[in-house]
C-alpha cells in the first residue's frame, strides 16, 4: 500500500517489520462498547505491539477500563479502518499517519479533543514543536504519540571499506554529490554511493526546499513552491545520476520498505534518505549511523519535526471520555512510558525522556542524542514549523514518486515532468477539499 | 436453462386436456416451484446480498463523487467522462490489454502443448497432471507473487543463472521494459486449469479419425492441426473465454510485485489494480466504482465478440 511510509518512520522503533505476518485484527466487538470498555486500533511491529499492550494493561489497571486490542501490519490497515468508518462503526481510539490527519479532520470523522484539554490531556508536557501535528484548521484532531527527525543512514563499513570519511553534521549538498560519487567509484561496478532521493519528499525535498525558505505546503494547502525549484531539484538528481553517484532507476523498485532487500540493506548502496536507525539496523550485520540530511549553502538544516504517529478519536467513538484518558496516559503517564520506551520513536515529552534516560540502550542513546542534536540546530534556522500536511497529500506525494521516476528513467524531460507533477499535485489538494 | 427447455417438452399435451386441468396443473407446479425455491433459499440470499444488491449499490456510486466517509454526492455520469482524460486511466488501459493480448494466448498454447504431451499414455500420467496443476492451486497466491519478485530480482534466480553464462541480467522488475513481462510469465506458468480441460476434450476425441488419418499417411502436424485442432475447438473456445475474463481481472500479481503500486513508472498498472488504489488509496470510490462497470462493460463485449466469432471457427461434434 502506498499510503505513506513516512508514516512509519519517526525513528519509530520496532516498526520495522511494519508488515509482520499473521498478526490480524483482533475479534471486533467494538459495538457494545459500555463505559468501562475501549477499543484500540493501531498497527505496528512485534516489538510496538507488545510496547503497547503492556502500557493498555497499566491503564487497566489505574483506571479499571477494559481495552480491547486490534493491531495488524501498516498494509490494508486504513484500507479497512475506510470501510468501518463508512459503515458507521470504527473504533473508540486509533492510531494515525501524521500526514494523513487532515483528510480524515477535513470529512468530519475525527474528534475536535480541545474539550479534554488541558482537564484530561496533558498537552503542556509535549514538546512544543510537536503539539501543532495533530491541529488542522486551529483545531487538535490528534495527539502525537511520537516524534523524530528525518535523518541520512549510512552504511558506516562500507565507508570504512571505501576508506572514505563518514559525512559530518556540517556536510552540504554538494558534500552530499562528491562523497556519493566517490563511494560509487570505490565501491566498484554495480553500487552506488548513494539512493535516487528525488522522489522523497518529506525525507529530502522539503528540507532542501526549506533551507531556501519554502515548503511542500502552506497552510492554506497548497503548493509552497515553484515549477523552477523542482526543475532545479529535479536537475541536480539528473545530473548525479549521469555521474553514477546514485543509483540508477531500476533499484528503486525495493525502496519501500524496511526488508532484506532494501538497497542499502542488500549492500547495493551506502546512504539513503527517509529511514531511521531502529528500523534498519536489525537487518544486517554492518554497522549503520545517521547523520542530518544535508544543509543548504546558507547552513540551515530544513529539517521538520515528524509528529511520529498520532492518537484520534472518531466522532462516532462510543467512549471518547475513556479514549481521551488513554491518550493521555500515553503522553504523561510515566510507569506507562517506561513500558513503552522508544517502541513508538523518540518520546514527544522531555518529561517521558527524562524518565527514560538511565535505562536506555547504546542504539536508542544514539537516536535521542542525534534527535536533540537536530532539534538544537533546527532552533538555529529560525524558520517557521512545517504546516500539517494538507488533505490529499497522498495523491500529490504519489504524484511526486511519478514524476521524478519518469525523469530518472528518461521517459520525460525535465520541464514535462514538472509539469506533470504540478498539474497532478494541483488536481490532487484541490479535489481533495 | 434446462428447466425452460424441459417444460417446452412437456407442455404440448396440457392443452388438449380440459379447461380446468391446466390450472390446477397450474397451481400444483406452482407449489412445485415453492418448494424448489424454498431449498435455493440459502443460495438466492447470498445471491442478493453478496452480488445483485453490492452491484446496483456501486452502480449508484458510480454516479456519485463518495470518499467512504461522508455521504455520497449525486454527481452524474461526471465520473465516467472524466475517466478518459485521466492520463493514468488510459495507461493502466493499456498495460491491461497488452497484458490480456499476450498472457492469455501464452497460457493456452502452454497449456495445449502440455495437454497433448500427457496425452500419450504416459505411465505416470497422475504424478506428472498434478505436478503440471501446482501453480495453478498456488495461482492467485500472495505466496507465488512474493516468490516470483524474488526470482526476478536484481540478484535472483534467473540472473544467477545468467551469470553462469557470463551474461549480466537485466533487473526484471525494477526496469518498466520488462516489469509486465514478468507478470506474462507468472500467468503463462499457471496454465493447469485449461491443461486439465484440454487433457479431458483429448482423451474423448474419436479413434476412427486417427486411424483413417495414419493409414492415408499424414504426418504428425497435418494430424494435429487438421484433426486435433478442429475437433478440440470447443474447449479452445471455452478457455479463451474464461482466461480472458481471468486475464482482465488480474490483480494479485500485479498488487504484489509492484508493492501495490504499479511501478515502476506505471508499467504494471494493471486495470483493477489502478481501480484499487483509486479507491481505497485516493478514496474515491464513485471513481473506482465507475471503473468497475466500464470493465465490465468491456469484458461483456470481448465475451460477445467471441460468441459471435465462434460460429465461424468452433465445430461442435454434434
Amino acid at each position: 500500500m502506498s499510503i505513506s511510509r513516512r508514516g512509519l518512520f519517526g525513528l519509530a522503533g520496532g516498526l520495522a517489520a511494519a508488515s509482520v505476518a499473521g498478526c490480524g485484527f483482533a475479534p471486533s466487538n467494538s459495538g457494545g462498547a459500555a463505559n468501562n470498555s475501549l477499543t484500540f486500533r493501531w498497527w505496528g511491529g512485534e516489538a510496538r505491539n507488545k510496547a503497547y499492550q503492556a502500557a493498555l494493561q497499566i491503564f487497566t489497571q489505574k483506571n479499571g477500563t477494559k481495552v480491547d486490542p486490534q493491531y495488524s501490519g501498516y498494509d490494508g490497515y486504513f484500507n479497512k479502518l475506510n470501510t468501518e468508518f463508512a459503515g458507521g462503526n470504527p473504533p473508540d481510539l486509533f492510531q494515525m499517519d501524521t500526514a494523513l490527519v487532515s483528510t480524515y479532520a477535513a470529512k468530519g470523522v475525527l474528534t475536535d479533543l480541545g474539550s479534554f484539554i488541558p482537564n484530561t490531556i496533558h498537552m503542556d508536557t509535549l514538546y512544543s514543536a510537536v503539539r501543532g501535528a495533530g491541529v488542522v484548521d486551529g483545531k487538535t484532531y490528534g495527539v502525537p504519540s511520537g516524534s523524530g527527525y528525518a535523518p541520512v543512514l549510512y552504511d558506516k563499513t562500507l565507508f570504512e571499506q571505501a576508506k572514505i570519511p563518514v559525512p559530518t553534521d556540517t556536510w552540504t549538498w554538494d558534500d552530499f554529490g562528491r562523497i556519493a560519487g566517490e563511494l560509487s567509484k570505490a565501491m566498484g561496478e554495480g553500487k552506488y554511493g548513494a539512493l535516487d532521493a528525488s522522489k522523497d519528499d518529506s525525507g529530502a525535498l522539503q528540507p532542501w526546499l526549506r533551507q531556501r525558505g519554502k515548503d511542500l505546503y502552506n497552510a492554506e494547502g497548497k503548493l509552497a513552491f515553484t515549477k523552477d525549484d523542482l526543475a532545479e531539484w529535479f536537475a541536480m538528481w539528473d545530473k548525479l545520476r549521469k555521474a553514477k553517484a546514485i543509483c540508477p532507476p531500476e533499484m528503486l523498485a525495493n525502496t519501500d520498505s524496511a526488508a532484506g532487500n532494501h538497497p542499502l540493506i542488500a549492500g547495493q548502496i551506502a546512504m539513503t534518505t527517509g529511514w531511521g536507525l531502529a528500523q534498519m539496523q536489525p537487518l544486517t550485520q554492518h554497522t549503520l549511523d545517521i547523520v542530518v540530511v544535508p544543509r543548504g549553502s546558507n547552513g540551515k538544516t530544513g529539517q521538520a519535526l515528524n509528529g511520529g504517529v498520532l492518537l484520534c478519536v472518531p466522532v462516532k467513538s462510543k467512549n471518547p471520555e475513556a479514549a481521551a484518558k488513554l491518550i493521555d496516559l500515553f503522553v504523561s503517564d510515566v510507569d506507562a512510558i517506561k513500558a513503552m520506551a522508544l517502541s513508538r520513536g523518540i518520546p514527544p515529552s522531555s518529561k517521558a525522556l527524562e524518565a527514560l534516560a538511565p535505562s536506555l540502550s547504546a542504539a536508542d542513546k544514539r537516536d535521542v542524542t542525534y534527535s536533540q542534536y537536530v532539534a538544537d540546530e533546527v532552533a538555529k534556522d529560525g524558520l517557521p514549523p512545517a504546516p500539517t500536511a494538507p488533505p490529499g497529500y497522498n495523491d500529490a506525494k504519489t504524484a511526486l514518486d511519478a514524476a521524478a521516476k519518469q525523469v530518472a528513467f528518461g521517459k520525460m524531460s525535465i520541464p514535462d515532468a514538472v509539469a506533470q507533477y504540478f498539474r497532478d499535485a494541483e488536481a490532487a489538494l484541490q479535489g481533495a477539499k | 436453462m434446462s428447466e425452460n427447455s424441459g417444460t417446452a417438452v412437456l407442455d404440448p399435451p396440457v392443452d388438449d386436456r380440459p379447461a380446468a386441468a391446466p390450472v390446477r396443473r397450474k397451481r400444483k407446479r406452482h407449489k412445485h416451484n415453492l418448494a424448489g425455491y424454498a431449498f435455493l433459499t440459502p443460495w438466492l440470499i447470498g445471491l442478493f446480498a453478496f452480488t445483485l444488491i453490492p452491484m446496483v449499490y456501486s452502480l449508484y456510486l458510480s454516479l456519485t463523487k463518495f470518499n467512504l466517509l461522508t455521504a455520497p454526492q449525486w454527481i452524474g455520469i461526471e465520473n465516467y467522462t472524466r475517466l478518459f482524460s485521466d492520463p493514468r486511466y488510459l495507461q493502466s488501459i493499456k498495460v491491461t490489454l497488452l497484458y490480456v493480448v499476450t498472457s492469455v494466448p501464452l497460457k493456452l498454447a502452454a497449456a495445449l502443448l502440455v495437454a497433448v504431451a500427457l496425452n500419450r499414455g504416459l505411465k505416470a500420467l497422475g504424478f506428472y497432471r498434478a505436478t503440471f496443476y501446482l501453480p495453478s492451486l498456488l495461482g492467485a497466491s500472495v505466496a507465488v507473487s512474493v516468490m516470483w519478485r524474488q526470482i526476478f530480482s536484481r540478484d535472483g534466480l534467473v540472473n544467477q543463472f545468467l551469470g553462469l553464462f557470463g551474461v549480466q541480467g537485466a533487473d526484471w522488475i525494477g526496469d518498466p521494459r520488462f516489469a509486465l513481462w514478468t507478470l506474462v510469465l507468472l500467468s503463462g506458468w499457471q496454465f493447469g486449469t485449461p491443461m486439465l480441460i484440454f487433457l479431458a476434450g483429448l482423451k474423448q476425441l474419436p479413434q476412427d479419425l486417427y486411424e483413417a488419418a495414419a493409414i492415408d499417411g499424414a504426418g504428425r502436424f497435418t494430424v494435429f492441426f487438421k484433426i486435433t485442432l478442429p475437433l478440440l475447438s470447443p474447449m479452445v473456445f471455452f478457455n479463451l473465454v474464461l482466461e480472458t475474463i481471468n486475464a482482465f481481472q488480474t490483480f494479485t500479481p500485479a498488487y504484489v510485485i509492484s508493492n501495490g503500486l504499479g511501478g515502476p513508472i506505471d508499467s504494471t498498472l494493471l486495470y483493477t489494480l489502478y481501480l484499487y488504489l483509486k479507491g481505497f488509496g485516493s478514496m474515491q470510490m464513485g471513481y473506482a466504482s465507475a471503473m468497475a462497470w466500464v470493465l465490465f462493460a468491456v469484458i461483456g463485449l470481448f465475451t460477445a465478440i467471441y460468441f459471435w466469432s465462434a460460429r465461424k471457427w468452433v465445430n461442435y461434434a454434434d
